[in-house]
């Protein structure tokens, strides 16, 4: 298979997922739980052709398929939906969260269907293992985020019943594992641009925008702390966070010039 | 000094200010308070001047480690009056590398030290200001496509102090060479040029090394400057193809590598042109009054930056301890999630 072979798996991922949102959609208005078991099931499966289309590129390209933005807003929506998966199977509680991350995942990959697939060739400096540490941890921090904002955004718009308390717990949890990965993903790239660079931070725009989100959700850790910051005041700074998260992703790169610009890596 | 724990009624002292202001510092809401203003100011910095906010910054930043400070302190008193547990210990753990984050940023920016030079193949320069050690660039390797698709840029240098055996090392772009405290990180590439201008009777007028410059903006790569010929009065503007080959009239390289090096140029006497056109390897060309410019030899610079930092060491380690604070502290309790 070639990489455009590898687009046509993005586009049916797209289209089991955007299944499986409408699945879950209907769940929760008719309040059906088979129909949430199956939205699941096509949650799981638009998660394989992703898989493979994604493998297909690595081979092709010889080389980890997380440089290019659109490579890493595809592999961001495969985190979202892998750590939704993964959270569903230890939670119960975590399966209507489908009808708030599968948007997520779906919108991500036809945003990145709108961007070059071309693989560019790569700079030098980006020949090393902690790209694949730094862009991993930020991978994962975003699936947490995504998690953390679905389980917020259903807290907020099914008000208070009795899973609001499991909602506000499992969007509190996804936040401190988002954290800690996040934190971990500064640390990396620090270490990887102290010894490409020799400096360690640069007040590049998209390393301070990571700054910001960072000191976002310590901030949500800290008000966690404190009475009044739970259920709908805690979910709704989750959702005005993680829309920074979104912006530090997608935005930035495209409004100041970055060492991380993703199509600047000929040299 | 008195010695003892924290916990010790020696260490109590009776409510005062000084109580007041480490409580306010150590309060979850001015922590949030200083997280948030800290946030704030980063977004507004990314479209203001930098140097406008550096001030503000520096003082919230202080602040923050303050408050870290206050936090470490009172939670090491709590800590060792009570049995162990992973939270506490975790959160002290975190709060603990924060503070030290911001002492090693502080101790980097003051002791920072920062040089840059190139060097074309053969030659050498002293490293840093180290009395007595030299380093030689023995030779630049170009691979333009290794593995992951990347070129593979390596300088071979020698180290070695007054008398002493020189120590080899290759140098990339993620591995850099750490001599004696300072860290010499290998940054761009280009040509450096042998022009040799001779006069009618051979006898030598002016013969030495020039690095171009390396324009990275355009695609492919193009290695060009402008320079005065050392000794002379000739203004020379020139361009390296090379690989050189004629398409049509124009010059171009059939690669980055230097297989048939040519030289484009325009050397000048004031202001006027007295040779325009190429020259190539080890073909003189004449350009008027007898004189003889001949491109003798072509080799690699390889560029250097050296920093010696000394915070980094407590920087790195410092943000592990943060890391295995925060996992410490939010290590996962078998508390379990129930449905409704």
């Amino acid at each position: 298979m070639s990489i455009e072979g590898a687009s046509l798996c993005f586009w049916l991922s797209l289209s089991l997922w955007v299944i499986g949102f409408l699945l879950s959609l209907c769940a929760l208005v008719w309040r059906r739980e088979r129909l949430l078991g199956t939205a699941v099931v096509f949650a799981a499966l638009g998660l394989a052709p992703l898989t493979a289309g994604i493998v297909v590129r690595w081979v092709a390209t010889a080389r980890p398929p997380f440089i290019s933005l659109y490579e890493l807003v595809i592999a961001s929506a495969w985190f979202a939906v892998a750590t939704y998966l993964a959270a569903q199977a230890a939670w119960r509680a975590a399966r209507p969260v489908a009808v708030a991350v599968l948007p997520v995942a779906f919108l991500s990959l036809g945003a990145a269907l709108t961007l070059s697939p071309a693989a560019n060739p790569l700079s030098a400096a980006l020949k090393s293992w902690w790209l694949v540490v730094h862009i991993l941890f930020a991978l994962l921090g975003h699936g947490c985020f995504a998690l953390a904002f679905g389980a917020a955004l259903l807290l907020l718009v099914r008000g208070h019943d009795a899973r609001s308390s499991a909602l506000d717990e499992i969007s509190s949890r996804s936040v401190v594992f988002g954290f800690i990965c996040h934190t971990v993903m500064i640390l990396s790239g620090s270490i990887w641009a102290n010894n490409a660079w020799g400096r360690f931070w640069g007040w590049d725009p998209i390393e301070t925008w990571s700054l910001v989100t960072w000191l976002l959700y310590g901030l949500y850790a800290h008000l966690r702390l404190l009475p009044r910051w739970r259920g709908r005041l805690a979910a709704a700074y989750a959702i005005a966070a993680f829309l920074v998260v979104v912006f530090s992703f997608w935005a930035v790169p495209h409004l100041w010039t970055s060492m991380h610009d993703y199509t600047f890596y000929s040299r | 000094m008195a010695s003892g724990t924290l916990s010790d009624s020696r260490f109590h002292i009776p409510h005062s200010r000084f109580q007041t202001a480490i409580g306010l510092l150590c309060s979850r809401r001015f922590a949030a308070v200083l997280l948030a203003l800290l946030a704030a100011l980063c977004m507004i910095g990314t479209v203001v001047p930098r140097h406008i906010l550096s001030l503000p910054f520096a003082a919230l930043a202080a602040l923050v480690a303050l408050s870290a400070s206050a936090c470490v302190l009172t939670r090491a008193r709590r800590l060792l009056g009570s049995r162990i547990q992973a939270a506490p210990l975790g959160s002290l753990l975190f709060h603990a590398g924060l503070v030290g984050l911001m002492v090693a940023g502080a101790l980097s920016a003051v002791t920072r030290e920062e040089g840059k030079f190139l060097l074309t193949e053969g030659q050498e320069t002293t490293l840093g200001n180290i009395a007595g050690v030299r380093l030689r660039l023995d030779k630049f390797h170009a691979v333009h496509k290794g593995s992951w698709g990347t070129p593979d840029y390596a300088s071979d240098l020698a180290v070695a102090g007054e008398g002493q055996e020189a120590r080899k090392a290759t140098v990339r772009v993620n591995e850099p060479l750490v001599h004696r405290g300072l860290t010499v990180y290998q940054t761009l590439h280009g040509f450096s040029v042998l022009l040799v201008l001779t006069d009618a009777q051979g006898r030598t007028k002016s013969g030495s090394w020039v690095a171009l410059g390396t324009d990275l903006k355009s695609q492919p790569v193009r290695y060009r400057d402008g320079f005065t010929l050392p000794g002379t009065r000739l203004a020379i503007e020139a361009e390296l193809f090379p690989d050189a080959v004629v398409e049509g009239e124009q010059l171009a390289s059939r690669s980055p590598d230097p297989r048939n090096p040519a030289l484009a140029v325009t050397v000048r006497d004031g202001v006027d042109a007295v040779y325009r056109g190429t020259v190539y390897l080890g073909k003189p060309v004449m350009l008027g009054n007898d004189l003889w410019l001949n491109l003798a030899g072509v080799r690699y610079w390889s560029g250097f930056d050296t920093v010696r930092d000394r915070g980094v060491g407590l920087l790195f380690a410092s943000a592990w301890v943060a890391v295995a604070g925060l996992c410490l502290r939010f290590w996962p309790r078998r508390r379990r999630i129930s449905d409704c």
